[in-house]
């Protein structure tokens, strides 16, 4: 995996911060978020969102899990990019989510519903191949 | 600025307070600042959780909203420096989190119905944070006065924490 980088307030924990990691494997870019995507952090992840959608990826699987905390704006940063990758043939999904993202998701809907969630990033990847 | 606490939290046997930039840079360090007060008063961690989730949609709310619709703000550059002041204590057996800004008026305890049903094609992107305030935490209240809000959240404590 190649390391996008870190972001957060350089006077906060290392746990409290928010890494990026990606691949690409067989058609889907895999990026991996751990730490605290709060609202502060969305726009460095909407960022990397954007560069691979410019760049015509269209299945972009996110695995959350190392992902500690979640924010509505870092909701919407995935359902964005979603809708438009829907329209192009391509999708949002989900790998190895934690029992609190899950409950977020469900509580907004998400869940299984306009993402996909799969256990490894293998099943994602293979359902997007 | 000066903003003091609600009453109900004045039986309280200690109170984390901090006053801090109203950017969003600040929301970083006021989950930093609450992950120690919520050790001290023994959450757990599902409740952490949830917690943060809340005050981090509590806090972009008044740095989006509550300044932002001050009409004199957008010609003020010390909008930015605006304060907010977080404070965590318990009372009986909630943990409390008060947030409270110079602003205009806004209420997340009133009822919001966000778009949680429609497919992909029609899914409205906006209104879950203060969906998600109301569906995590336990108690909800909201004062404006003097030209202050105060928004107060509490979740239950884990059963086994002494009071």
């Amino acid at each position: 995996m190649r390391a996008v980088g870190k972001y957060g307030p350089k006077d906060t924990p290392e746990g409290m911060r928010m890494e990026i990691c990606e691949r690409k494997e067989k058609g889907s870019v895999v990026i991996a978020i751990t730490g605290k995507l709060d609202s502060f952090a969305v726009p460095e992840l909407e960022k990397v969102v954007e560069e691979n959608v410019s760049k015509g990826e269209k299945f972009l699987v996110f695995n959350l899990s190392g992902l500690t905390h979640i924010s509505s704006a870092g909701l919407r940063s995935f359902l964005v990019p979603a809708k438009k990758l829907k329209t192009l043939g391509g999708s949002v999904t989900f790998v190895a989510l934690t029992e609190n993202i899950s409950r977020i998701l469900k509580t907004a809907g998400l869940y299984n519903s306009i993402f996909k969630v799969y256990d490894s990033e293998k099943d994602a990847i293979e359902a997007n191949a | 600025m000066k903003i003091t606490a609600g009453y109900w939290l004045m039986e309280t046997d200690k109170i984390f307070k901090m006053e801090i930039p109203g950017r969003m840079e600040s929301i970083p360090r006021i989950l930093c600042f609450l992950s120690e007060a919520m050790e001290y008063f023994g959450m757990d961690e599902d409740g952490v959780f949830d917690v943060n989730v809340a005050v981090d949609e509590a806090c972009a709310n008044i740095i989006n909203y509550s300044c932002a619709l001050t009409q004199s703000c957008a010609f003020d550059y010390s909008c930015g420096s605006r304060e907010i002041e977080v404070t965590a204590s318990r009372r009986g057996g909630l943990f409390f989190i008060t947030v409270a800004n110079r602003g205009e008026y806004f209420d997340p305890t009133r009822p919001v119905a966000p778009d949680i049903s429609s497919d992909i094609d029609e899914r409205k992107v906006g209104g879950l944070g203060v969906y998600l305030i109301q569906q995590l935490m336990d108690e909800l209240r909201y004062e404006y006065k003097d030209g202050i809000g105060t928004l107060t959240m509490g979740k239950r404590l884990p059963e086994s924490t002494p009071v």
